[in-house]
């Protein structure tokens, strides 16, 4: 049985589209304010999306494209008026993989965390034998669906029309386990916290070089800091002389967290420096801001000292600017 | 009860480099007695860099150097967020509290006329 699978990121820039086999790249991951998708972020240690890619791998799925969505939220996009760029992406990829004589396509929206397996979700729709499959929870769509393909050829008109004639016959999988919607910085923080807590699958990347802290490739910390678990360094994170790194925090790949500083129950986006001597607590830091948990109110600093990009970047990074932008912030 | 003048300072929304220029001036040609009373007024404030962060410090240290006071007027969250974060929300903390008048806080008008509107300071009667 061949399997693709079309992934759809929100945000980002519409339509944008990158094929397999390579995942997301470190340049990818590095994209300009507002474009950067969420999906993109290392969250402890890996990015949402390329760890859904492992995921769909292990079902042996043999190549996927991932989709930058724009505005557009829809999963399969049926009621799309007017084709915008996404769904242009969209009706290419199917067209791609329905000539390609793919049998299934996994269609994936990388935006509300689950712990799906995706095996046990493919094992669900081959034995209901329908068109599509859907997951849910209670009665909320989650946004994964597996597609015959062959229903798909010679198909008269555009996909997503025949697929909306297709949805009729759908059938739901409940889902049953955790699910985060990410649809607030405080949802984000709360996946960090449970990914850091064992509540969910989301693992850190990383060796647990002690109980309930787990430290990536090439991280330095000094030896006067302090750390208390469950806490995670990323890959050659720098960790100052005199920190304290306090339970609840992750400090993503490349960060610089200089002397003296202290962060506890805080996610530091990747590519983050954060200056000497600082507080950092109950935040979502990343490039130049800072996402306060408990106001719900998000502070440019505007001095690079302070908080700003590290210098071991490669590039710019969008960090907490998309986010906020994605997700509306009550101020 | 002894009352007293109380110097209340209205930050500009973007306390920079500039603002604090005008606050050290400001403040040279104010606090002019002795033990002054500082009432900072934080509630415009979305954003401070370190040269704001400085003139705080220096505005504190010229006050306790003429054994005065200083305490927090209206705060943002942005503030407050940007004064926990670099720590200064404890050294305010150190200063010893005195009780402002409630309807001078009210009328905390500016008297700012120069070319921008940075920072504001009127005197208010405090009670100590």
């Amino acid at each position: 049985m061949r399997i693709a699978a079309i992934l759809s990121l929100p945000d980002g820039n519409q339509g944008e589209e990158s094929t397999s086999p390579a995942k997301s790249t470190p340049h990818a991951r590095l994209g300009g304010l507002g474009g950067t998708s969420f999906a993109r972020f290392d969250i402890l240690g890996q990015s949402l999306l390329d760890r859904t890619l492992t995921r769909i791998e292990q079902i042996g799925a043999l190549s996927h494209t991932v989709i930058s969505q724009g505005k557009s939220t829809e999963l399969l996009p049926v009621r799309s008026g007017t084709p915008n760029s996404f769904v242009t992406a969209w009706e290419k990829s199917v067209a791609k993989y329905v000539n390609d004589g793919v049998d299934l396509l996994l269609l994936v929206r990388v935006a509300a965390y689950t712990d799906i397996d995706f095996a046990q979700f493919l094992k669900f729709h081959l034995e209901v034998n329908s068109p599509i499959t859907r997951l849910y929870a209670g009665e909320t769509p989650l946004d994964v669906a597996l597609l015959d393909a062959s229903r798909l050829r010679n198909a008269e008109g555009s996909y997503r029309h025949k697929l909306r004639a297709l949805i009729q016959q759908q059938r739901r999988l409940d889902y049953q386990g955790y699910v985060n919607p990410l649809a607030t910085p405080v949802d984000f923080y709360t996946l960090v916290e449970d990914g850091l807590r064992g509540r969910c699958g989301l693992h850190p990347v990383g060796q647990e070089t002690r109980q309930w802290f787990w430290q990536g490739r090439d991280a330095e910390i000094d030896s006067s800091a302090v750390i208390t678990g469950p806490a995670f360094i990323g890959e050659g994170a720098q960790i100052g002389a005199c920190c304290t790194i306090a339970a609840g925090s992750s400090i993503e790949r490349n960060c610089e967290v200089d002397c003296g500083t202290t962060v506890e129950e805080s996610w530091v986006m990747q590519d983050t420096y954060i200056g000497a001597a600082l507080d950092v607590r109950r935040a979502i830091v990343g490039h130049d801001s800072l996402f306060h948990l408990d106001r719900n109110i998000e502070v440019k600093v505007g001095d690079p000292d302070l908080i700003g990009t590290a210098p071991k970047s490669a590039a710019f990074f969008g960090g907490l600017g998309s986010l906020i932008w994605g997700h509306e912030a009550a101020g | 009860m002894e009352t007293m003048s109380a110097i209340v300072v209205k930050l500009p929304e973007v306390f920079g480099a500039k603002a604090a220029r005008k606050l050290g001036r400001e403040l040279k040609n104010k606090v002019t007695i002795t033990a002054p009373h500082i009432v900072i007024d934080f509630s415009r404030v979305k954003k401070i860099d370190l040269k704001g962060l400085e003139a705080l410090l220096s505005c504190m240290e010229e006050v306790v150097k003429q054994d005065g006071a200083v305490q927090f007027g209206g705060m943002s969250p942005e503030a407050a967020t940007l004064l926990e974060l670099t720590r200064m929300n404890r050294l305010f903390e150190k200063f010893p509290g005195f009780a402002a008048d409630a309807p001078a806080f009210e009328l905390s008008p500016e008297l700012v006329s120069e070319e921008e509107r940075v920072e504001g300071s009127v005197q208010v009667p405090v009670t100590a």
